[in-house]
């Protein structure tokens, strides 16, 4: 004796679920998938993924592009490789030209993507190297804006950089410092580091915040104007690793742990509160340097057991049921890991993910997650590797 | 009586000089211009139309050894020459240790185009031998309507613990799956 059934399959789609036992899943999840998108509850195979431009340099690998608009509302397209600063051609994607043009050094460390942006016109842009870089789309090169001249710091053709840059209360600021002086000085950095730092040396402080003037990005010597300074955090135990800014506050990522920057609302001697959501030995933070990412309000990051959202209003672990391979693929990484939230893939296609690229042997594998229907698909691209964190621009 | 001066006019913010043009490829020297008045104005050095957006990826082609960028285009069909694609769903019990026999499947679409699907249904038998029968089938129209369609597919296995799933070669066409829905019989005897 038997009985008629149907069984239908039908959006909202879960994406995928690698955790639970395939039998006990929600009929919208999946237990495996790959190169599908999810968008519109429909599932459709993947948009070809396709060479839409040269690099600027065959054999120097791009560390990300930024697009900005200067002081003439004209829009620029940056790249970067380790030789400097490249920007988009105007008549880009012609068949037998370099796509970029160079616009000029100084150097930039190589294989490290650059953390860059715009702030009142001007691009800023560093990667660990001793300096923060600008261009304002106007001037033939780049500039060094963060140069350090008195003799505390060694006095002339001193500067200061970090891997990490963003913007808060009219203040350019770098993390996880690199500072470069040119005579020998006994160490401004009390607490770590060495105690004298010798003639034409670059120092590492993992653990150091710097902050421009207020309102003056091109000033950084707190000898020179007083809302300039530094915050060197020896109440942790880890490096930083990230940042994300939210106007008015950001998030500073270490290894272990999160801080939280505020405002104090003076710009002279402490512009800035710090609070240290925790800084315990072990904790949730950001282990992947590259896989934070941020679009307005809402941002990204993966920790040593989950990857999490977090925003003005949320804080919470997203992995999900694909928590597991995407930490298997993590672990089977063959370099660093890069992240982005992409909010259109074309002119008018909306699609808000954030995007984990990991080299694995063989290509790249992207997670997506979708801020919308928040789903995982994974995606994997054998013939390429993502060196940096993707983005949109224009072009 | 002379004639009065007349005001100069406010320096303009956009063109007639060089910013926002587009420039003629980027990379040139700001030159600048003057205006009428004589006032100095620089000019853009290059820049981009600004006409397109794409999500930019920098890559290491691993075939040519080349950097370049890529990015997904979703304006043309969703065929990747590369890549294929694949989704299960989950593995459906109906009842413990009962057979259902899956009789077919009826595929809902959009009409993106011609696409060549792989679909398999696999399960389990009481002997704890996989059993899978997989049906290759093509769908769509040659120009695509954008229409939604539907297709039966028939595939008649007997098993327990059922699990359908769908694969596209590389260049197979653009798969689309709107709504699948599984049909057949399932035992109803009693256990022991």
């Amino acid at each position: 004796m038997s009985k008629y059934l149907e069984i239908e399959y039908s959006a909202p789609y879960r994406g995928i679920d690698t955790e639970t036992p395939a039998i006990l899943l929600d009929p919208s999840a999946s237990p495996a998938m790959l190169n599908v998108w999810l968008r519109n509850k429909e599932i459709r195979s993947a948009p070809p993924f396709i060479r839409i431009l040269s690099g600027p340099e065959r054999n120097n690998a791009p560390l990300g592009q930024s697009s900005f608009m200067d002081a003439n509302n004209q829009n620029h397209t940056c790249s970067f490789t380790s030789r400097g600063l490249w920007q988009l051609r105007a008549n880009n994607g012609t068949p037998g030209q370099n796509d970029w043009i160079f616009v000029g050094a100084p150097f930039l460390a190589t294989g490290v993507p650059v953390s860059s942006r715009a702030f009142a016109n001007v691009l800023y842009y560093t990667n660990g190297v001793p300096y923060v870089l600008s261009w304002d789309g106007i001037e033939s090169n780049p500039q060094v804006v963060s140069q350090l001249n008195s003799s505390t710091f060694g006095g002339a053709g001193g500067s200061v950089g970090g891997l990490f840059l963003y913007e808060i209360n009219d203040q350019v600021c770098i993390l996880n410092c690199s500072l470069f002086n040119v005579a020998q000085i006994t160490s401004p950095i009390t607490g770590s580091g060495p105690t004298t730092l010798l003639a034409n040396s670059v120092t590492q402080y993992p653990q150091l915040l710097w902050y421009s003037a207020n309102g003056i990005p091109d000033v950084w010597d707190p000898t020179v104007n007083i809302s300039a300074g530094f915050e060197n955090f020896l109440d942790v135990p880890d490096n930083f690793t990230g940042v994300m800014a939210f106007g008015e506050v950001a998030y500073l990522f270490r290894n272990n742990g999160i801080t939280y920057q505020t405002i104090t609302g003076s710009t002279a001697l402490a512009p800035f509160y710090f609070d240290h959501m925790w800084s315990s030995e072990y904790g949730v933070g950001c282990v992947y340097p590259w896989s934070i990412a941020q679009y307005g309000s809402v941002g990204f990051f993966v920790s040593t057991e989950d990857v999490y959202k977090i925003g003005v209003e949320a804080f919470e672990a997203v992995g999900g049921g694909a928590r597991d391979a995407i930490m298997a693929d993590l672990a089977n990484a063959i370099g660093y890991p890069v992240a982005g939230v992409i909010s259109s893939y074309a002119y008018g296609y909306i699609y808000v993910r954030y995007e984990l690229c990991i080299p694995i042997p063989g290509g790249t594998k992207i997670w997506s997650y979708s801020l919308d229907d928040k789903n995982w698909m994974p995606q994997m691209y054998p013939q390429v590797q993502i060196l940096g964190r993707p983005s949109v621009c224009w072009r | 009586m002379a004639v009065p001066t007349p005001p100069a006019p406010p320096l303009p913010r956009y063109p007639p000089y060089g910013g926002n043009s587009g420039g003629s490829g980027g990379g040139a020297a700001g030159g600048g211009s003057a205006t009428g008045t004589g006032v100095y104005v620089p000019t853009s050095n290059g820049g981009v139309f600004a006409q397109s957006r794409s999500a930019m990826y920098p890559v290491l082609n691993l075939v040519n050894g080349n950097m370049e960028y890529y990015s997904f285009n979703p304006m043309v069909a969703p065929n990747d020459i590369v890549t294929g694609s694949s989704y299960s769903w989950k593995v459906e019990q109906v009842k413990p240790f009962r057979s259902f026999t899956t009789r077919g499947i009826c595929w809902m679409f959009t009409d993106l185009g011609q696409v060549t699907a792989t679909w398999t249904m696999t399960g389990v038998n009481e002997s704890q031998n996989v059993v899978s029968i997989p049906k290759t089938v093509q769908v769509g129209n040659q120009i695509p309507t954008g229409k939604i369609m539907a297709v039966l597919i028939s595939f008649g296995l007997t098993a327990m613990n059922q699990q359908l799933s769908v694969s596209r070669s590389p260049n197979a066409g653009p798969l689309s799956i709107v709504k699948v829905t599984l049909y057949g019989e399932c035992e109803e005897n009693q256990l022991a």
